[in-house]
């Protein structure tokens, strides 16, 4: 059990684990900035940008609950982000064959997870108000359903297998196939028929302006600093969760070792011609 | 007009819960996270804590 | 092979778990079972907990792609209906078209009717059930329902906003009077002369 209590050093502070868990100097002055963002964000979502009603309403007119939309797609950026970044640290496993790349990639996968679940969440609740329907299984719907089904099915798949190189093998080549789901998440709505919108923002001419456009924008931004906080946090447990299950190993390696060595004394002292395997 | 009324804070509602939800989640993930941390950091030697 | 060669633990160089067989003086690295395995078996019913998790999810993916079928044509436009309006008969499908008109609400047993039209063609609905807050006119809509028996009408069960992703002012710019220059100059005039 260690004891030690020491505060943060010098030294690589981002890939560090404390003995008080995961933050670090670094984490917190960016999880203050963080807060102090989101709640900007949400005065700009909230109450400065106009609802989309009367004289600068579009043709939508959706009144307030346009609002649902400066969350519901930061969310769904986030868990792109995090899901490609589960494909680099796939592919960079399988280059490289450094750990490094095989935690990032688990870390990853599991917040893209949570920001999965969260847009298919914000998503019905903007569905149940706008279009009439909880759940629709339109092209957007289905392929994010399944996009969030495979990416549970890698983060089962890294606890089903115990040997940590056979592991990362499989789950890298698994993450790098599951990432092709990605695109075709974005571009359903244009390839198929659907109830889903098509794209706002990333065309070539924004469909939206001014304070709408801006508090989305920012929203993204802020959904980008979650990430990237949440993973300073989880890649750091990755990291030390795998310290410790090598240094399991370690110690089960150990014990075994002492085993053979007792067996081997007894074996030369009485003269049996047993081997080292400790039949007993 | 009391029914225009009504629409908008029904509207109000969705938009509260759709924060709402992505706020709480985050929280509470963020909190397992930081709570996993510290379990698996205390059983850590100090020697492994050091990445790169 | 002497057994004591084996490197020790956390020497330089160390290698990984001794693969070496047994009967060349490598460790015993088979798993056990019985008491001697009970600290693990926490990972054993986390593995198997995993598997399960796993054959779970392969079920859902089945059940997902299988919906996926119907997902890929979601709809068929409101020209596209009436052109197979023979081969759809009263075979339950999703239509689209875009609200035109102002639409008669219904109340209670009276239904809501109102016409959808894409590319030009145009398809009476009558509609039974709750409308979305965003059903207006001017907005494209899905309907599920059929075709009426005499093939006049689509009667529509289910109603739902197929919104579009404009989020800017209408009249943006002032490009409503750049396309019809003619109206506000009209209605200038029109202006003029009743001061």
């Amino acid at each position: 059990m260690n004891t030690d209590t020491k505060g943060p050093g010098s030294g690589a502070g981002l890939f560090r684990v404390y003995p008080g868990g995961t933050a670090s100097r670094g984490s917190r002055t960016f999880g203050i900035v963080l807060a102090i963002a989101t709640a900007v964000f949400l005065a700009f979502a909230l109450l400065w940008s106009p609802p989309d009603s009367g004289a600068n309403a579009s043709e939508n007119q959706m009144g307030e609950m346009v609002r649902i939309m400066y969350i519901h797609v930061p969310v769904a950026n986030a868990c792109y982000l995090a899901f490609f970044v589960t494909a680099l640290g796939s592919v960079m496993y399988l280059w490289k064959k450094t750990d490094g790349w095989d935690l990032l990639a688990a870390a990853s996968a599991e917040v893209g997870v949570v920001f999965t679940v969260l847009t298919l969440a914000t998503g019905s609740i903007w569905g149940h108000i706008a279009w009439g329907t909880w759940w629709e299984w339109d092209a957007r719907l289905t392929s994010t359903l399944l996009m969030l089904v495979v990416y549970l099915g890698y983060l089962a798949l890294r606890r089903a297998i115990l040997d940590p190189v056979v592991r990362a093998q499989r789950a890298a080549i698994v993450g790098l196939i599951a990432f092709a789901n990605v695109p075709i998440v974005h571009y359903s709505v244009t390839w198929w028929r659907g109830l889903h919108q098509q794209a706002t923002i990333s065309r070539f001419d924004p469909t939206i302006d001014g304070l709408k456009l801006f508090s989305l924008l920012f929203g993204m931004l802020v959904g980008v600093g979650f990430y990237v906080w949440l993973m300073m946090h989880r890649f750091r447990l990755e990291y030390a969760e795998a310290k410790l299950e090598s240094k399991g190993l370690d110690v089960a390696l150990a014990e075994r070792r002492a085993e053979a060595m007792a067996d081997t004394a007894v074996d030369t002292t009485g003269g049996t011609l047993i081997g080292p395997k400790g039949t007993n | 007009m009391a029914m225009l009324l009504a629409t908008e804070s029904n509207e109000w509602a969705y938009v509260a819960s759709a924060y709402g939800l992505v706020i709480i989640v985050l929280v509470a993930y963020a909190a397992w996270t930081i709570a996993r941390g510290r379990r698996v950091g205390r059983q850590l030697p100090s020697e492994d804590r050091r990445w790169m | 092979m002497d057994v004591t060669s084996t490197p020790g633990p956390g020497g330089p160089g160390a290698p990984g778990p001794d693969d070496r067989d047994l009967d060349d003086g490598g460790l015993d690295l088979t798993p056990r079972s019985g008491a001697a395995a009970t600290p693990r078996r926490r990972t054993g019913v986390r593995r198997w907990g995993a598997i399960a998790v796993l054959g779970v999810l392969v079920v859902v993916v089945g059940v997902i792609v299988w919906q996926a079928k119907g997902a890929t044509l979601y709809y068929k436009n409101a020209d596209e209906a009436i052109a197979q309006k023979a081969s759809l008969g009263t075979k339950t499908f999703r239509l689209q078209g875009t609200v035109i008109g102002q639409p008669e609400p219904g109340n209670g047993d009276r239904p809501t009717v109102f016409r959808v039209a894409y590319n030009g063609k145009s398809v009476k609905v009558v509609h039974t059930g709750s409308e979305p807050a965003l059903f207006k006119a001017g907005l494209p809509v899905v309907v599920e329902g059929h075709w009426n028996t005499a093939g006049t009408a689509f009667d529509s069960r289910r109603l739902l906003v197929k919104h579009t992703e404009d989020y800017q002012k209408q009249d943006k710019n002032g490009s409503y009077e750049k396309q019809n220059p003619d109206r506000v100059v009209d209605a200038d005039k029109q202006n003029e002369s009743a001061s």
